[in-house]
């Protein structure tokens, strides 16, 4: 986008330029003039003007106007010091301040309030009221996780128009009229949303407080630690507050590249996990059934011992929150030291899920394909390009669950702009009240969709859909601008999206696509080589055996060792439960874990992992983006960094990597992935760089380089079950059959362990709950609240039902990641049966 | 609040008591009031556009704005409850707390408080044992349920000075006899105040004024 | 000056003080030589003058302090070792936790970690307490700065200045410790004392 004209106008004498259109407030700091604001806040889109703190005196304009909401022009000449102006704002620190209790010392904003600096630097010091201030009940609970203190508000709007302009669940109101208005929420129940943790930040006073951060530190107490949070791949840019070598607090560290200033709440909160007194801090080993407390050096031993023995016959699954280095490293004993192609580090299999057809054994060049095509730089979107782009396909995915800032972005996209969005989901998503076209599919039966898509847009080799999904496809296909268009997608077979992407040349400037991984780090660890089907830099490898393969393989005895970095397989991985029968039955499970687990359970040798505040190493985004961790905390007790103990385990097992730092890591692994070359922690610096803008993204691989191409896009991919849906059925099929519905699962926001670990997120762990359409549930005479066991292929999952308008009729969801079998069932017909009334 | 208290409301509250945009199913909305909501959201290009009209018809059926009515209201809107209540707070002719059966509403502007409007509130709250203070500050309903009572702003009826709403039709100029009269007739349910309505003057619209004898001499002129 | 002027003279000099070559060099004028009456007034008069003194002060009595036994008196500003105080009539903790006396501590000696209070069972007047209240009296300087930064007058400057102790720890005060009264009190000098 090519930046505004610069125009210059004269603030207090001083000549100042700034860009056109700019407002005043941001426009006077390029001339060092600070003009106080309290409602002003770039980040909720169109300034208000509520607060008139800002005003200022504009010559030829006879009234004070508000800086932050008047655009500057050429020429203009403004006075932010007169003494008119200064009454003006001495005035309205004075009405502020009539209301605002005098409780600074006790209150929590105290230190770091805008209140007070701006009370301090152009207040008049004094009251003249006399009259009593107004009186709330005070603290009560806005929710769970915020306090609320009515007498401190100053009604600025921040948190309500957080609420009804960027988050967009209205939630948050103001009530009552004139000096009675407050915030609150529709007949007192609690606020309760993903991103409500923002308005804490937002509040300018102490009105709006963490539950959880109350009354913990002062800002002199604590120290700022910048790192990446690494509980979803949104990979936010945060600020931990740290006191005594604790995390207290985690704050947005603003990076318009990647979270726009914004947090969810599992990072907000999702720190207690870190500092979660039932963290493992010492190696375990597994002695008489037991695990007990290990030195690092016998651990080290009888893991090393216990690999050798395995040799080849030892796959390595790498959990999404483990950075590029640990992922590399971990990759590299396995392919080097031990001669094993299994790696994975893909829950469910990511693109080029056709491996599942063929249970991992496909021709290695094909699956490569997929991914090489796909995530090449050319195609690929930043996530401020969904700034930019004039539409937006948000496809097989609902980014609230599975990257929730996206989720923010896409809804500013759309409002602030009036971008075409357009949503094509299984499940009903969070973004269709926006969207201008929705489109439903039958679970697992994205393949065909995106097929019938390709066609609709004109993509050669594609045949255009009959029926109800040809129509769906059309609309969707309507609604998008070649040439200008993000597609946010997850999951669904890659033949089909590059005949879209293709057709909507998604090659040009500000339009491509972004895939969202599994894992935090998916992109990453894909990228270092967890792949079965790819190594480092998506080298050819000999190929190994998928996720769901490696279990196989694992009950069967053909593999004997498991080693599992931050990963949990019984929890996170489709199939759950099988898991456990599956490691049960491995000679040697080397478990990398912050906490006891399923998987722990099953593991012969326990070594304590990092959280994210504690690591050092980089993760990659899914747009590209390499960002660095940093260190915030101390190691607790023995955890040590695990670049360092996979360095060591390798040296053990007669891989030297040469390994002494994290940098040493970064550059083992720039020098492997070729389109990493050369970069360093100083390249990446405080915001990250994407790959793609350097010099070294032109060695990616060549498709023509990875294989053959298949060109007939035939039957697109199968489901995991027996019964397939054919092309062209969405699903209605499923109607004629009673009490039968094809079931989908989907990864719930809170389906995750930093929920159970986090105290204060606790409340928001969600029960197994099956989503019906209101005609099914009527139909199988199910309420909501129903207990309902739902059963296909001998797996049986226990829900309640939950009725919910937009399902599509013959659908239904489950959670995946609760630790039950939910996660094999995808696109399957079940039985539904009830189990039990309403609680 | 003790710290005890507070515990058990915070573990009290549950995601699903959030109040996000209701689903339809999940409300039991009365047709009559489904059928007026969606006929006022058909006027409007915008759908918030028919919020108030949507409130109307909810204190209509309710006698007054019920949660549970906002809540089934913004199903069939497709907003959030907590966007109606702020409406409904904001603007002081819905109610959001039980009301009673008949609502006198006594403007305490100032030409009708020069006009006595104290007193005329005095007299109504006497006569229907409602505490004065109260009704001028907020609003207050008698203890049998029939009168609401509330001093209220100018509703642009200066030339009734000092004027009342009741049960949404405009009477003055009242005094305390009138009022002590209002009451009772409220609590019979006969005819409130006859002859003092605006509807019945004849410029509001009132009974027909005898015909101008001149028109009747140029119509029959013409004839 | 002529020549056989200058040669004259030059001859003379040089015969007494062979070294001086003109007379910039001052000649020290040296006082009577020892002993004599001269001589026992320049060793005793200083002593005798400091006696006199000493004689004068007898009839006083001894002015010594037995130090432990007997403590000096101190002013009322001194700055001793600090105290917290409770509410007279309440017995609420004044002391809010607010921290700022930790953020003026110019030597970092104070550490605050603040709690909510139980409204039921409180344990100071306002919403929050200081749930930890540590002075290193090791580090302190006795600058009394917390005492001006305290908005409720919950830390003053006592008048106890024996704080020596055996181990460094212990030199570490708590709230309780602070919030106790000494048990030997530091007498107060009076006025005009």
């Amino acid at each position: 986008m090519p930046d505004p004209p610069r125009i210059t106008l004269l603030v207090d004498g001083v000549e100042v330029e700034a860009p056109h259109g700019a407002m005043l407030v941001d426009a006077a700091k390029h001339g060092d003039v600070e003009i106080p604001v309290f409602c002003y806040e770039p980040k909720l889109g169109h300034p208000v003007g509520a607060c008139r703190m800002c005003v200022v005196e504009i010559e030829g304009i006879p009234k004070l106007q508000t800086a932050c909401s008047t655009p500057v022009r050429d020429g203009m000449v403004v006075y932010t010091q007169t003494e008119r102006v200064k009454e003006a704002q001495s005035a309205v620190v004075e009405f502020l301040l009539v209301n605002h209790p005098l409780d600074c010392p006790v209150c929590d904003k105290g230190g770091e309030c805008p209140l007070q600096d701006v009370a301090m630097g152009w207040g008049p010091g004094r009251s003249r009221s006399v009259d009593p201030k107004r009186h709330f009940q005070k603290p009560i609970p806005l929710s769970p996780l915020i306090k609320i203190d009515r007498e401190r508000c100053i009604l600025c709007y921040r948190c309500v128009r957080f609420s009804q302009e960027v988050a967009e669940d209205e939630q948050l109101q103001l009530l009552e009229r004139g000096s009675s208005t407050f915030v609150g929420t529709f007949d007192n129940r609690p606020y309760i949303a993903p991103f409500h943790g923002n308005i804490i930040e937002l509040c300018p006073v102490g009105a709006l407080t963490s539950d959880a951060y109350r009354f913990r530190a002062r800002p002199w107490d604590i120290e700022d630690a910048g790192t990446v949070c690494t509980l979803c791949p949104s990979q936010c840019n945060i600020k931990l507050t740290v006191r005594d070598e604790r995390i207290e607090r985690v704050l947005a560290r603003d990076n318009v590249d990647v979270d726009d200033g914004w947090l969810c709440d599992k990072g907000r909160f999702g720190y207690q996990m870190a500092e979660s007194g039932q963290r493992i801090t010492e190696p375990l080993i597994r002695a008489g059934g037991e695990l007990r407390p290990a030195g690092w050096a016998e651990a080290l031993e009888a893991a090393a011992a216990g690999l050798r023995e395995a040799g080849e016959r030892t796959a390595a699954i790498v959990g999404g929150s483990s950075s590029n280095e640990d992922g590399y490293l971990a990759q590299r004993i396995v392919r080097k030291a031990l001669g094993s192609p299994h790696v994975e580090s893909r829950p469910s299999g990511g693109p080029g899920v056709e491996s599942r057809r063929t249970g991992g054994r496909g021709p290695a060049g094909f699956l490569r394909q997929g991914l090489v095509e796909l995530s090449a730089p050319r195609l690929a979107a930043s996530v401020s390009d969904l700034d930019r782009a004039e539409s937006i396909l948000v496809l097989g995915t609902d980014p609230l669950h599975s990257m929730p800032i996206l989720d923010l972005r896409i809804r500013k996209a759309v409002r602030l702009r009036g971008a075409r969005l357009a949503v094509a989901t299984d499940r009903p998503s969070v973004l269709d009240g926006g969207a201008e076209e929705t489109a439903r599919y039958a679970p697992g039966f994205v393949g065909g969709f995106v097929s019938a898509l390709a066609a609709e847009l004109g993509a050669a080799g594609y045949e255009r859909a009959r029926g109800e999904l040809g129509a769906d496809a059309e609309r969707i296909a309507g609604a998008l601008k070649p040439g200008s268009t993000v597609i946010v997608w997850a999951g669904p077979d890659a033949r089909g999206l590059v005949g879209c992407a293709r057709a909507l040349r998604l090659e040009e400037d500000g339009a491509g696509l972004i895939e969202v991984p599994e894992g935090a780090n998916g992109r990453g660890l894909r990228e270092v080589g967890c792949l079965p089907v790819a190594g480092p830099g998506l080298s050819d490898v000999e190929q190994g055996l998928d996720a769901s393969g490696i279990r196989d393989a694992l009950e069967a005895g053909s593999l004997e060792a498991a080693l599992l970095v931050n990963a949990d397989p019984i929890r996170d991985f489709a199939g759950g439960p099988a898991w456990g029968e599956a490691l049960g039955k491995a000679k040697l499970v080397l478990a990398v874990s912050m906490f006891e687990d399923a998987s722990t359970r099953q593991a012969d040798v326990v070594f304590p992992a990092e959280s994210y505040a504690e690591k050092e190493g980089t993760v990659t985004h899914p747009d590209g983006r390499l960002q660095r961790l940093r260190p915030g905390t101390p190691h607790p007790g023995g955890v040590r960094p695990m670049w360092e103990v996979l360095a060591e385990l390798g040296a053990l097992l007669g891989e030297e990597t040469g390994v002494e730092s994290a940098p040493d890591a970064l550059a083992a692994i720039a020098s492997e992935v070729p389109f990493y070359a050369g970069i360093s922690h100083e390249e990446i610096g405080g915001t990250g760089i994407r790959w793609q803008e350097r010099a070294a993204a032109r060695y990616w691989p060549r498709v023509d380089d990875v294989g053959a191409r298949d060109e007939v896009p035939g039957r697109e991919v199968e489901p995991a079950g027996r019964t397939a849906p054919e092309p062209g059925d969405t699903g209605g099929r499923a109607e004629d059959v009673d009490g039968v519905i094809r079931v989908g699962t989907y990864r719930d926001l809170w389906a995750a362990e930093v929920t159970d670990r986090s105290p204060a997120l606790r409340f928001l762990a969600p029960r197994q709950a099956l989503e019906l359409a209101p005609r099914d549930a009527a139909r199988l005479g199910l309420g909501s609240g129903h207990e309902v066991e739902v059963r296909s292929n001998g797996t049986s999952v226990r829900a309640r039902v939950s009725i919910h308008e937009r399902v599509k009729p013959g659908s239904g969801f489950l959670i995946e990641g609760l630790g039950d079998r939910a996660a094999s069932l995808r696109g399957e017909l079940v039985e539904i049966s009830k189990a039990g009334e309403p609680e | 609040m003790s710290a005890e208290e507070r515990r058990r409301l915070i573990e009290a509250m549950r995601p699903e008591d959030a109040e996000p945009v209701p689903q339809l199913h999940q409300v039991d909305v009365p047709d009559e009031l489904r059928e007026r909501i969606e006929a006022a959201m058909a006027k409007y290009p915008q759908v918030r556009s028919a919020a108030l009209p949507a409130l109307w018809a909810v204190q209509r059926h309710y006698g007054w704005c019920t949660p549970e009515g906002m809540r089934e209201a913004a199903a069939v809107m497709g907003v959030t409850p907590a966007y109606l209540e702020s409406l409904a707070t904001f603007y002081d002719l819905f109610r959001t707390s039980p009301v009673a059966r008949h609502q006198v509403l006594v403007c305490h502007n100032i030409s009708c408080w020069l006009r006595g409007a104290d007193d005329l509130i005095g007299a109504l709250c006497e006569a229907a044992g409602i505490d004065a203070h109260e009704a001028d500050h907020g609003g207050a309903n008698s203890p049998d349920g029939e009168v609401f009572v509330k001093g209220f702003e100018c509703m642009g009826a200066c030339d009734l000075a000092p004027m009342a709403s009741i049960d949404e039709r405009y009477y003055g100029p009242l005094d305390t006899d009138d009022a002590r009269a209002a009451v009772e007739q409220l609590r019979a349910g006969s005819e409130v105040l006859p002859g003092k309505a605006l509807a019945e003057r004849p410029a509001a619209g009132g009974p027909e004024p005898d015909p101008d004898p001149r028109v009747k001499e140029v119509e029959s002129g013409d004839a | 000056m002529n020549n056989s002027a200058d040669s004259s003279s030059e001859a003379e000099v040089s015969s007494e003080f062979p070294y001086l070559e003109d007379e910039s060099v001052v000649a020290v004028q040296r006082g009577p030589e020892p002993g004599g009456l001269g001589g026992a007034y320049r060793a005793f008069g200083e002593t005798l003058r400091g006696l006199k003194t000493t004689f004068a002060r007898i009839v006083e009595g001894p002015v010594t302090i037995q130090y432990p036994e007997e403590k000096t008196p101190v002013y009322p500003r001194f700055r001793g070792r600090h105290k917290l105080h409770r509410f007279e009539d309440t017995g609420l903790e004044k002391c809010v936790g607010c921290s700022l006396c930790a953020a003026a501590c110019p030597a970092d000696c104070i550490r605050v970690v603040a709690a909510e209070n139980d409204p039921e069972d409180r344990v100071s007047a306002g919403e929050r307490y200081a749930e930890i209240y540590e002075i290193n009296l090791a580090r302190c300087i006795f600058c009394g700065y917390c005492e001006v930064a305290c908005p409720f007058d919950a830390i003053t400057m006592g008048h106890e200045y024996e704080i020596a102790d055996y181990n460094r720890d212990d030199l570490i005060f708590t709230k309780e410790m602070l919030l106790a009264e000494p048990l030997e009190r530091t007498p107060l000098r009076r006025e005009g004392e």
